[in-house]
C-alpha cells in the first residue's frame, strides 16, 4: 500500500522545480488580480489618498475645495500595495499549498487576465463613455 | 520641474522639455519591444511555437524602457497638469482630457502589468500550451495596447498643446 503522504513527498523530491514554478505563477496571478482590482476600486470609490498640489508643492489628504490637485499618485499606491498585497497573499504558509493545485493556478490565470482587460476597459467606459 | 512664469522659466522650460523627450525616446524602445511581444503573443495563441527566448529578450527591453518612461512621466505630470491640462484641454477640448486620462489610469494598470510579465518571462516555465502561457500571451497582448494607445494619445496632445507652449 502507497502511502499518500511519502507518494507525494516524493513527487516533490522528483521535480522540485514544478512545485517552485506553480507557486510562483499563483502569486504572479495573485498579484495582477489584486493589483488592477485594488486600482479600479480605489477610483471607484473614491478612497482616500495623498493628492498633489501642484502649485504649492504639498501633499494633502483632503485637498481644498477649489485647488488643483492631482489625485493619480495616491490612487497607483493603492494599485502596488493590491499587487504586493497578492504575492504577500501567495507566499502565506496556509494558503499558499491550496493555491498551488493545477485546478486553482488555471482558474487563478484566467482570472488574472480577465480582470486586467475588465480593468482597461473599466476606465473606457468610465472617463469618455460615462463623463461625456 | 515647476512652471514658473518668472526669470528662471527658461531654465526651467528646458528642463521639462528635455525630459518630455527622454520620455519619448524610451516611448520609441518601448513601442518596438512591446509590439514584438504582443505580436509573439497573437502568433502563439494562434498555434505557433512560444520563441521563449526571443520573447524573454523583449520582456527585458520592455520592462527597462517602461520603468523608465513611466518614471518621466510621473515627474513631468505636474507640469503637465498646470501648463497644458489647466491651463487649455479642460476648458477647450475636454475629450482629449478624458483620453488622457484613460491613458495615464492604462499606464498605471501597464506597469503592475509590466512586471508581472517579466517575471513570467524569468522566472516561469511557460509549456506550450498551458494557463501559464495563455496568461503570459494576455498579458503581452495588453501591454502592447496599453503601450500604442498611450503613444498615440501622447503625440496627440503634444501636437495639440506641447509643454510650454502658447
Amino acid at each position: 500500500v502507497t502511502d499518500p503522504a511519502s507518494s507525494s513527498s516524493g513527487q516533490a523530491a522528483i521535480d522540485p522545480p514544478r512545485v517552485t514554478q506553480q507557486g510562483r505563477h499563483t502569486a504572479v496571478a495573485l498579484a495582477v488580480t489584486l493589483g488592477c482590482l485594488s486600482y479600479v476600486i480605489a477610483h471607484l470609490m473614491h478612497a482616500p489618498h495623498p493628492h498633489y498640489l501642484p502649485v504649492s508643492g504639498g501633499w494633502v489628504v483632503e485637498p481644498p475645495a477649489g485647488a488643483i490637485a492631482m489625485g493619480y499618485y495616491g490612487v497607483l499606491l493603492y494599485g502596488l500595495g493590491g499587487a504586493v498585497g497578492g504575492l504577500v497573499l501567495a507566499r502565506l504558509p496556509g494558503l499558499a499549498t491550496r493555491l498551488q493545485t493545477s485546478s486553482v493556478s488555471a482558474g487563478l490565470s484566467r482570472l488574472a487576465a480577465l480582470v486586467v482587460f475588465g480593468a482597461l476597459a473599466y476606465f473606457i467606459v468610465v472617463e469618455l463613455v460615462l463623463w461625456h | 520641474v515647476t512652471t514658473g512664469r518668472g526669470k528662471d522659466e527658461r531654465t526651467v522650460d528646458f528642463g521639462a522639455k528635455l525630459l518630455m523627450v527622454l520620455h519619448g525616446a524610451a516611448a520609441v524602445v518601448l513601442i518596438g519591444s512591446s509590439t514584438h511581444n504582443g505580436v509573439l503573443a497573437v502568433a502563439h495563441l494562434m498555434g505557433r511555437p512560444l520563441r521563449r527566448k526571443l520573447r524573454r529578450l523583449h520582456a527585458k527591453i520592455t520592462t527597462w524602457a517602461y520603468s523608465v518612461a513611466f518614471l518621466m512621466g510621473l515627474i513631468i505630470y505636474p507640469a503637465f497638469r498646470l501648463d497644458v491640462r489647466e491651463a487649455y484641454l479642460d476648458e477647450h477640448l475636454p475629450l482629449a482630457t478624458g483620453f488622457f486620462e484613460v491613458k495615464e489610469h492604462w499606464l498605471a494598470l501597464g506597469f503592475i502589468i509590466v512586471l508581472a510579465h517579466y517575471t513570467m518571462s524569468r522566472g516561469l516555465d511557460v509549456r506550450e500550451r498551458s494557463a501559464d502561457a495563455v496568461l503570459y500571451d494576455c498579458l503581452g497582448i495588453a501591454l502592447s495596447t496599453v503601450v500604442w494607445f498611450s503613444f498615440f494619445v501622447g503625440m496627440i496632445l503634444v501636437a495639440i498643446r506641447p509643454l510650454g507652449g502658447v
